[in-house]
């Protein structure tokens, strides 16, 4: 049943969101309709002001609010080696890790003919002029830490035969138990993964 | 219940083990709004089930739910919203199944169509359905469909030896769901490539890196399918044996047209990737991908009075038959032993296609290991059934129009 066509139009935009469905969006709706006048402008006045202000960094992609971003301008970052990652909360998780202290670059995407994404979808000619330029090419390697799927997986071996010719060592994060989990809880694709992937001791 | 110590049991480790092997049982099912049932409980022997009633009332759907639960799809491949009751919103499945060691768990698997399916166990949401369920609860069915297995298209022979080496091998799930991926998607470029709707050279390098991965993947398959055949060979002559006490003999082998060597491993990504460059003028002009292990059969044969015959083309229905009996008797066999616990057994209408002695034969061959479900429309069967089964073990259930009723 159709309450008010404002609110209705409301649901409608909450459930385009990702990982929303119609009950969600209702829900949302429903809590918006509750708060105060001024949280609720202050809210629309956020979403606003994100999509005015965020621009992509002109070296890695990344979202940013100036030209380039506070990763890329920092002088205390290890400029020979670049992570590729297929969205930017990736690096906010890499960068949560306090353990890599190189730059990224942001593809927005993955590889996927089914999805109509080619290459020029997504951020790989950023990525190759970028290490084709005179001034960044101490750079010794190029990091892919993609989702470990068909898409993430070819997309690797798709930009791995690009940047062949640019003489650049390229590697790709490795794959296996969670630290802390019991192996006996840990399923067996990962498992069997893990054990492919042994090391020498 | 004591079976004999198994010298295919992949535990090595605990010998004491294997002269006990759990028996996997349904003992109590409830389903709501589920196919023509509105509400129905069911308390199954853990032995031999009983099922009649006249088509169309809803025996199978009675082993339908139980595959949905086990097996976490239907049997009979249908989706969950054909399942649903018409008119209604919701269906739940509810099972009780566990084994004499175990702790019994309670699966529940409910559809609505707004959220789609969800699984439980023991009141925990199973979120990855496929590496959390698939092989768990081993089942083996066995319908008239069945015979579509030695009748029909490679199709129908990659479907059931998939879905045998999957229940077993959790990895060799993930390579296939893998394959499957790679195939649609090389399918999508191929055609790009073929109607000029993208640059070609760029085309071209995404076909060759979904090419260098098909090769890892298609290798694998067909290794783990190589692996798998060898070994179920012996469990397939065994009990073809079993039930053709004369000499003939039932032969399985893997034909497989991307790979000239199936001997040799050590490069055979290699030569897979040399087989799809010398194909790739051909895929393009077709626009399909027409190399690797999703085109690939197994061949049936029959080796009668010293020369061997095509089953496809030069058996009779009755080899047929026993050719069938034998792939399910050995397809339980093999679980039995990979999983070190006893399959449940669906046998839904197979009397309408085997005679009552084949079908006998099957459960003579069974009775001693785990639970059997037989559907039919004939309630005279049950006098056979009883000669294997002493009468508490027997549990009989009479269906008419979505109303089970235990005799
Ligand atoms: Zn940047």
């Amino acid at each position: 049943m159709n309450l008010s066509d404002s609110l209705e139009n409301l649901i409608e935009e909450f459930s385009k969101l990702p990982s929303i469905g119609r009950k969600t969006a209702q829900r949302l709706a429903i809590h918006i309709i509750k708060q105060p006048r001024e949280s609720v402008a202050r809210f629309s006045e956020t979403l606003l002001n994100v999509k005015d202000r965020i621009k992509f960094c002109r070296i890695c992609c990344n979202i940013t609010e100036q030209d380039i971003c506070r990763i890329c301008n920092s002088k205390k970052r290890d400029t020979s080696k670049i992570c590729v990652v297929e969205e930017p909360q990736d690096v906010i998780a890499i960068e949560r890790t306090n353990e890599y202290n190189g730059l990224y670059h942001v593809l927005h995407g993955k590889i996927s003919p089914l999805e109509g994404v080619g290459p020029d979808d997504i951020r790989v000619k950023e990525l190759i002029e970028r290490l084709a330029r005179i001034e960044v090419n101490n750079v010794s390697e190029v990091i892919f830490a993609l989702n470990a799927n068909v898409e993430g997986e070819t997309t690797i071996l798709y930009l791995t035969k690009l940047l062949k010719p640019l003489g650049i060592n390229t590697t790709r994060i490795a794959r296996g138990i969670p630290i802390g989990a019991d192996l006996e809880l840990t399923d067996e694709i990962t498992l069997a993964k893990a054990i492919e992937g042994r090391v020498n001791v | 219940m004591m079976t004999p110590l198994n010298k295919w049991s992949s535990s090595c480790l605990l010998e004491w083990d294997d002269l006990f092997l759990p028996v996997l049982i349904l003992s109590k099912l409830r389903i709501v709004n589920f196919r023509n049932y509105p509400e129905q409980n069911f308390e199954f022997s853990s032995r031999f089930n009983f099922i009649y009633g006249d088509n169309g009332h809803g025996k199978t759907n009675i082993l339908e739910a139980i595959s949905f639960i086990t097996f976490a799809k239907s049997f009979l491949g249908s989706s969950e919203a054909d399942c649903l009751k018409y008119g209604e919103e919701f269906f739940t499945i509810k099972g009780l199944i566990g084994s004499e060691t175990d702790n019994f768990s309670e699966v529940l698997l409910s559809y609505k169509p707004e959220t789609r399916r969800n699984y439980f166990v023991n009141n925990q949401n199973v979120r990855n359905i496929s590496t959390e369920i698939f092989g768990r609860y081993p089942v083996v069915f066995f319908s008239p469909h069945s015979l579509s297995i030695t009748y029909g298209s490679p199709g129908e022979r990659r479907r059931f030896f998939d879905i045998l080496i999957s229940q077993t091998s959790p990895v060799y799930l993930d390579d296939l769901r893998k394959l499957t991926r790679i195939i649609r998607q090389k399918n999508v470029l191929l055609k790009n490539y073929f109607n000029h709707h993208s640059d070609k050279s760029q085309t071209g390098g995404l076909l060759e890196s979904y090419n260098d991965k098909l090769a890892t993947v298609a290798t694998s398959v067909i290794q783990r399918r190589l692996e798998f055949l060898s070994e179920f060979e012996n469990f397939f002559k065994e009990n073809f044996k079993m039930m053709v006490p004369d000499c003939s003999c039932g032969l399985i082998s893997y034909k497989c047209e991307s790979l000239p060597d199936l001997s040799d491993f050590s490069n055979a990504d290699v030569q897979f990737r040399e087989v799809l460059n010398y194909r790739l003028d051909e895929e393009i002009q077709r626009g399909s991908a027409i190399t690797g292990p999703h085109r690939d059969d197994f061949d049936f044969k029959l080796l009668k009075g010293g020369e061997t015959f095509d089953l496809k083309n030069h058996a009779s229905q009755g080899e047929h038959k026993t050719f069938i009996a034998a792939l399910k008797l050995a397809e339980y066999k093999f679980i039995q032993a990979k999983k070190d616990r006893n399959p449940i057994m669906l046998l839904d209408d197979i009397l309408s296609e085997l005679d009552i002695n084949r079908v006998s034969n099957i459960i003579a061959h069974l009775k001693d290991f785990g639970q059997i479900f037989l559907t039919t429309t004939e309630r005279k069967y049950l006098d056979q059934i009883g000669k294997f089964y002493s009468e508490n073990e027997i549990k009989t259930i009479r269906v008419n129009n979505g109303e089970a009723k235990q005799e």
